[in-house]
């Protein structure tokens, strides 16, 4: 079935031009320089910081290598950066490798994702790291 | 029910009737009709999804087809109206387009050897007619040895058409798989196909959008992205639990507040830059 091979390969090509355009799109601004760059609404109301404020600038140092950099930002984020990568690679098997998929996204291991970022959250604030 | 399988088997004779089951979007079952029902011995009778979609029922009511959509908790839950449906229609043959439901015992039971699985809307029809060939030539009392050769010619054509084109889904094989511990063994449990680890649930598990939830935590908004993660947790563990409709449910939410949060992080985007400029100036 042609239309099934379709619906696989569509939304792959999206993701990997809209990624493209996001990392020049922060390779080139940065952050801290651009006025327009959008705050988070969460910082805006309550002056705390989020789990991911400063993942923008993270964002720009990382794409010019700037690891410290990049770490001092958010160093949460960085750290993630690669399970990120590899649940993505998980969902996009989700309809071809159901078992993987069950296994990885496992109730556990989506608690532990939550709790991590309110944890991050809470220990950033304290230390205001 | 006695009366009603016997009155089917000789409806047999004059005219076969099948019924097809899809879960998709039923092109076996538009190619059979069109092929079958122009006047042919076998006819199809009967198609019943158990997708919400409309669709195939619209086109196939005007072709003089009986066509219905059974939601799944009919099936799980009240086999015997599907049963009755069946005798109702003198349905000598069931036939399989991407059904992802597992077949309730009580149906296979009754349809033992006259269950056939559809591979591609090109093989549709010689698959029904040897079917029914296969089914005339066996003695009535021991449906099963045709079956499993039948269905083991189904698998190899299907792992055949399935390596051309690597990344469709394999429709789970809804017959045979599991048959549980309280149901007599009427099938040989040396099948070759046999997948060897047991699955909770046969019905692959709805997306838990977990890596849109954790995105949007961190790019877009905070706290819906937070709500998010939550009712992805519930998708796995609603699973689990065997709960399907709530586990759908919950993949709903999760989308629901990922696009909040994701809406959220948009609007501040957009608007930051127009407050931004009134209160510069």
């Amino acid at each position: 079935m042609n239309s099934g091979e379709s619906n696989v390969t569509k939304p792959r090509r999206i993701a990997v031009i809209l990624v493209i355009a996001f990392a020049v799109f922060y390779f080139i601004f940065d952050p801290l320089e651009w006025s327009f760059m959008p705050q988070c609404v969460f910082h805006r109301l309550t002056g705390l910081q989020c789990a991911g404020c400063g993942s923008q600038r993270m964002l720009h140092a990382l794409l010019h290598g700037d690891i410290p950099g990049a770490f001092k930002e958010n160093a949460f984020v960085v750290m993630s950066l690669p399970a990120i990568i590899f649940l993505a690679w998980v969902e996009s098997k989700r309809k071809t490798h159901q078992e993987l998929y069950r296994k990885v996204y496992s109730t556990t291991l989506i608690i532990i994702v939550g709790v991590l970022l309110l944890l991050w959250t809470l220990i950033r604030n304290i230390f205001s790291l | 029910m006695f009366s009603a399988l016997g009155k089917a088997v000789s409806m047999t004779k004059d005219m076969k009737n099948i019924a097809i089951f899809t879960s998709g979007e039923g092109r076996c079952a538009q190619r059979l009709a069109s092929l079958f029902n122009q006047g042919t011995e076998i006819r199809v009778e009967l198609i019943i999804t158990d997708r919400g979609d409309t669709r195939l029922v619209e086109q196939m009511i005007p072709q003089g087809v009986n066509a219905l959509f059974l939601p799944r908790v009919v099936w799980q839950n009240n086999p015997d109206e599907v049963l009755s449906l069946l005798s109702k229609n003198d349905i000598s043959l069931l036939a399989l387009d991407e059904f992802d439901d597992p077949l309730p015992e009580a149906i296979k039971e009754r349809y033992a050897g006259k269950i056939v699985k559809l591979t591609s809307p090109e093989e549709a029809p010689m698959e029904v007619v040897a079917a029914f060939e296969s089914e005339d030539s066996a003695p009535a009392d021991m449906p099963e040895i045709p079956k499993s050769v039948d269905e083991e010619w189904a698998e190899t054509l299907k792992i055949n058409f399935d390596q051309s084109r690597a990344t469709q889904t394999p429709p789970p094989i809804p017959d045979l798989d599991s048959p549980s511990p309280s149901q007599p063994l009427n099938v040989a449990p040396s099948h070759p196909y046999h997948p060897t680890s047991p699955q909770p649930l046969q019905e692959p598990m709805p997306s838990t959008y977990l890596i849109w939830s954790i995105l949007c935590t961190i790019f877009c908004c905070f706290i819906p992205g937070i709500v998010a993660i939550i009712f992805s947790s519930q998708v796995s563990s609603k699973y689990y639990m065997g709960d399907l409709e709530g586990a759908k449910k919950a993949s709903r939410n999760a989308e629901i507040w990922i696009i909040v949060s994701f809406v959220l992080g948009i609007l501040t985007a957009t608007l930051y830059l127009p407050i931004i400029l009134v209160s510069n100036s």
